[in-house]
């Protein structure tokens, strides 16, 4: 591991001042610290916002939950609001990581999550994250790589099992930096990574991402994941699905999948095919169809697309009878 | 010549692991654990090339690091032979520092220059490098033109099978924590042969005071029988720097260099006549162990072909070498043939059970009323009759259902060792014996059968192994262990006892053959009130302890060797998404005199587990164009987790007539191409390839695998 500085921030705004070009804000710390043993990431200073009262916590914010950026995963599944309120959150979470993982590990740094690719992370291999002139996914293996936006000179797929319900349910990243604090729909959090292959997000090197702010949600939820695994192990792909109904119909839908694209991927085709239809085998199964009209597997995972539309149309069946196949 | 005792009070039965509470505690000291005064820590500097040639290697950077002390290349640039490297991971340099972080930053700052070469990763781009990657066996052939009589045959099959490499992922990573005293050198390593990593060290040293200390180890499987390279260069590191050091593997180090199971494939054609019964069969066979090892197996497997015709290929890639890995060639020949067979049954007559075409094609050995036995209590077990269905039976829903079944066979004849058994005059007594506890119960094993021998409890045995300073016993490989170790002891143990009977039936007024040690006591026959307690008996020892010694080879007629065993899979398939669920694995296996209930069905436990995760998760991913292993981790190499675990269900038979047969390698035999089977079963359709993803499933399920 490269030798670094270590500041323990006990303020936002000291987590702020501190932070930058050669910085890196560490939380849960469950994969910053293996990235950095790996030599993947060699920060000069490690910021400790683990400290930060604000980033702690779920609250009321008028009809509004928000959650602070340090909660852990753990807390989250914990949370009767959460689960009362959002389970489609909940479910996108039970599985993740391990429980030694999900006590230690933070809402923030899953939104934050830098990609699992195996080329990523392998000194020995090309990638453009790390500056080469080359990804080696594409001609690679890349069985677990994205099937959506594969046109992007980086094809990894978003491991973050947190933001997909989060932006189905419409959350909002508050965000302090330089400037103050600010708030952004989560959707225009993640950033393809064309728009800057360093960064997944829209962070500058010196914000910190302080919060997620949930609005109230009148309609019906769901996520469904395929994993290989029954646990320890991230998404071949997952949808979640919020439903605006209007008695029996959809009035709006919202459909956001993960582990299938360089960010959260919304299915907005199939979104609208669903607008003043009931939910039934047939239509999600139609809604599920559209959703992977535009995806494009590379050479190792047109498998993806088939789980794709199994878990879009099982997450929509889910959301619609709260039945689980 | 000596026997097992007719009733036994203490061999088969529930005996649980004398270590366990150690090893669920915390307590027990791996060699992991072993740290020392003035301990260093090694690091070895390793290969990011596929393949190259080490030009020049500049350690002066590292040298220079305070805290460094001590290192030594292990490649000679220029000298031919010893300057090239053939995998990435290759061991170039080997360094030793005052701290791991230490030793880590100063293994990046040594610089090598390497002029890379071109390298061959997978066994698709080996076939097409040609020689020398592709080594081209003989063909067997036997019996009649294997051609015209698949031309005859009432029904043929033909499909292509196959098994990825896969690796050890031994929790306790290879190494060893190396010390120094003048010319003596102890090594505590880990390892499944102490004594043969002491020779492997004496020799390399040239010194004859070598010890080697494992006193708990974090499995093996296969791929720790020696010091290995790491393991050496721990100690030259140790002897430079004059402290000791210590150097285990991290955990990519671990998937690279630590050994692996070749992959194995087969084209294979097989024809049966109108009665069922397999008349000809032919196999193109191929597969890797890495750069320099073979990757034979055997096929066809169990079930005799007269007719057959066989041609294997081995592939050397720039990859880590295989080692032997838990029941060699084993997982893979079955695989490949139970595949097969199930596959045939079905060409031959949809609706014939595939249990009864594996009875029809059984071997005429003396296994045959076995597996025949495993095989119909395996079939109760996990409800075969209800269960299993002709392939093109229709299930409604995404899920379906389907069974499979294997059988496996294995040696596992007693293996070398010698044992010493010690009564002190105070009733002490002391059996040693230089094997290992690669994780199977031998520090239970071995107290257990000196007990049962000298009517004692457990506990009341002073067990020592685990170090090349007790009498030389073989490695834990082949299923040879529990064999060996028990005759050994045992016979040891019984000449110890009757040396004591002759101190003791002068006392008694009795010849020494009158008299029985069982209970604590030793006493006449059929008078149990008539002798001493244990100790009093002891007692009459006089000063100088009994001490004894024997050997496997005095306890012959005490074991002997050919097991069976069946499996069975009850499995769920998604085939929406690939996934198979595992609802139940049965097991059932035999392994002549069960010796320790308890721990005979932990070993098929682990072999099952084991066999799970080669069916459904284990894969070495090597990236042909960098030829890199790009999954070198317990994240993306996966493994089976807790809620991937079905029940399994062991059935033992015990055969105590046989002796004595280890069981640690046969059940992981056939538990993948029973899972295979199952899935087959289940979606009509066979995935050809283990382990069976949901990339694979969704595939073959589309005809494209």
């Amino acid at each position: 591991m490269k030798t670094f500085a270590y500041i323990h921030a006990d303020s936002i705004s000291t987590a702020v001042k501190n932070l930058g070009k050669d910085s890196l804000a560490l939380a849960g710390g469950t994969d910053l610290i293996n990235l950095m043993k790996d030599h993947i990431l060699e920060p000069g200073t490690l910021v400790n916002i683990k400290g930060i009262g604000e980033l702690d916590g779920i609250s009321a914010a008028g009809d509004s939950l928000r959650i602070g950026a340090n909660v852990t995963i753990t807390e989250i599944l914990d949370s009767a609001e959460v689960a009362s309120r959002f389970p489609a959150l909940q479910e996108a979470l039970y599985d993740v990581a391990t429980p030694q993982i999900r006590n230690m590990s933070t809402l923030g740094g899953n939104l934050c999550a830098r990609p699992r690719c195996w080329y990523y992370r392998n000194e020995n291999t090309p990638c453009r994250k790390r500056g080469d002139s080359i990804c080696a996914a594409v001609d690679g293996d890349n069985e677990l790589h994205a099937i959506y936006g594969t046109d992007q000179p980086c094809v990894m797929v978003h491991p973050s099992s947190a933001a997909p319900p989060l932006i189905a349910y419409r959350a909002r990243a508050g965000v302090a930096g330089k400037d103050g604090p600010r708030e952004i729909p989560l959707e225009r959090f993640f950033t393809m990574p064309s728009v800057d292959m360093s960064r997944e997000n829209v962070l500058k090197p010196d914000d910190v991402l302080t919060h997620v702010v949930i609005p109230p949600c009148t309609g019906r939820s769901a996520t469904y994941e395929v994993r290989h695994k029954e646990s320890h192990d991230w998404p071949l792909a997952l949808a979640s699905v919020v439903l605006e109904m209007d008695g029996r119909r959809v009035r709006q839908a919202r459909i956001v999948l993960g582990g299938v694209a360089p960010v959260p991927w919304r299915a907005a085709s199939a979104e609208a095919s669903l607008a003043g239809k009931e939910i039934s085998e047939l239509t999600a199964t139609d809604a599920a169809a559209r959703a992977v009209e535009d995806a494009r597997p590379l050479s190792g995972n047109k498998f993806k697309v088939q789980l794709t539309r199994t878990a879009v149309k099982r997450a929509l069946l889910a959301a619609a009878t709260g039945r689980r196949i | 010549m000596p026997s097992w005792p007719e009733q036994r009070q203490i061999i088969g039965a529930n005996v649980p692991r004398l270590d366990g509470l150690e090893k669920v505690s915390g307590q027990a000291k791996y060699s992991f654990d072993v740290n020392l005064p003035g301990l260093l820590h090694g690091k070895i500097v390793r290969s990011p090339h596929a393949k190259a040639k080490v030009v020049s290697i500049d350690t002066g950077p590292a040298e220079r690091m305070p805290g460094v002390r001590a290192v030594i290349n292990l490649k000679t640039p220029g000298e031919q032979g010893k300057d090239t490297v053939e995998y990435a991971g290759d061991e170039v340099v080997a360094l030793a520092a005052a701290t791991p972080e230490l030793a880590e930053d100063a293994a990046r700052a040594v610089r090598i220059e390497y002029e890379v070469l071109p390298h061959v990763a997978s066994e698709a781009a080996a076939f097409q490098a040609g020689p020398p990657a592709v080594r081209v066996g003989n063909k067997d052939e036997r019996g009649e033109d294997v051609d015209a009589v698949l031309a005859r045959a009432a029904a043929t099959h033909e499909g292509t099978y196959g098994c990825e490499v896969v690796t050890h992922v031994c929790l306790e990573t290879h190494g060893l924590v190396a010390k120094w005293d003048g010319d003596n050198l102890t090594v505590w390593a880990s390892t499944q042969a102490v004594h043969a990593t002491k020779n492997a060290l004496v020799n390399h040293f040239n010194t004859p005071n070598v010890t080697c200390v494992t006193h708990y180890m974090g499995g093996g499987f296969g791929s720790k029988f020696g010091p290995d390279v790491q393991g050496i260069a721990a100690a030259e590191l140790a002897r430079k720097a004059g402290a000791p050091v210590k150097l285990m593997l991290d955990r990519a180090e671990e998937h690279v260099a630590g050994g692996n199971r070749p992959s194995g494939y087969g084209k294979v054609k097989a024809g049966v006549d109108a009665n069922g019964k397999l008349i000809a069969f032919d196999a193109s066979t191929w597969g890797t162990g890495g750069h320099s090892r073979g990757a034979g197996f055997p096929l066809p497997y169990i079930y005799e072909v007269e007719n057959r015709r066989r041609q294997h290929t081995d592939l050397f890639i720039n990859a880590g070498d295989a080692r032997a890995m838990r029941a060699p060639g084993h997982p893979q020949g079955c695989l490949i043939m139970e595949a097969l067979m199930d596959d045939l049954c079905h060409r031959f007559d949809p609706n014939l059970d595939p249990v009864e075409f594996r009875i029809r094609n059984l071997p005429n050995s003396n296994l045959q009323p076995i597996w025949i036995k495993e095989l119909r209590l395996g079939a109760a077990r996990i409800g075969w009759n209800e269960k299993w269905h002709p392939r093109d039976a229709s299930q409604p829903g995404p899920w379906k259902h389907g069974v499979g079944c294997a059988i496996g066979t294995w040696g596992g004849r007693a293996g070398s060792a010698q044992a010493t058994c010690t009564i002190q005059p105070t009733g002490h007594v002391t059996v040693e014996c230089g094997t290992q506890d690669l994780g199977t119960g031998t520090t239970t094993l071995v107290p257990m059968v000196a007990a049962e021998i000298l009517g004692l409890r457990v506990e009341e045995v002073n067990g020592r192994i685990g170090s090349s300073d007790y009498p030389p016993a073989g490695g834990s490989g082949g299923s040879t262990t529990c064999g060996g170790v028990s005759l050994a002891v045992a016979v040891a143990s019984m000449q110890a006892r009757d040396e004591l009977f002759t101190k003791v039936a002068p006392k008694l007024g009795v010849q020494p053959d009158a008299l029985e040690a069982e209970g604590g006591r030793v006493y006449v026959k059929g008078d149990v009130e008539r002798g001493y307690t244990w100790r009093q008996a002891c007692a009459l020892i006089g000063q100088e302890p009994i001490r004894q010694s024997a050997s496997r080879n005095d306890g012959r007629g005490m074991s002997s060797s050919g097991v069976g065993g069946a499996q069975f899979a009850d499995v769920s398939v998604d085939v929406e998404t690939g996934r198979v669920r595992l609802n139940k694995v049965v097991a059932v296996a035999d392994c002549g005199l069960v010796m320790n209930r308890l721990l005979c069905e932990s070993q098929v436990y682990g072999g099952v587990i084991g066999g799970i995760n080669y069916g459904l998760f284990e894969l070495r991913r090597m990236d042909e164009k960098y030829g890199q292993h790009i999954n070198a981790d317990m994240e993306l190499y996966l493994l089976a987790s807790a809620g991937d675990i079905p029940e399994i269900d062991v059935v033992l038979l015990d055969y105590p007539e046989r002796g004595t047969i280890g069981i640690g390698e046969p059940p992981t035999i056939p538990t993948a191409a029973a899972i295979s089977n199952a899935v087959a079963n289940a979606i009509g359709v066979r995935v050809p390839t283990i382990p069976i993803t949901p990339r694979r499933v969704i595939e073959a399920l589309e005809g494209r695998a």
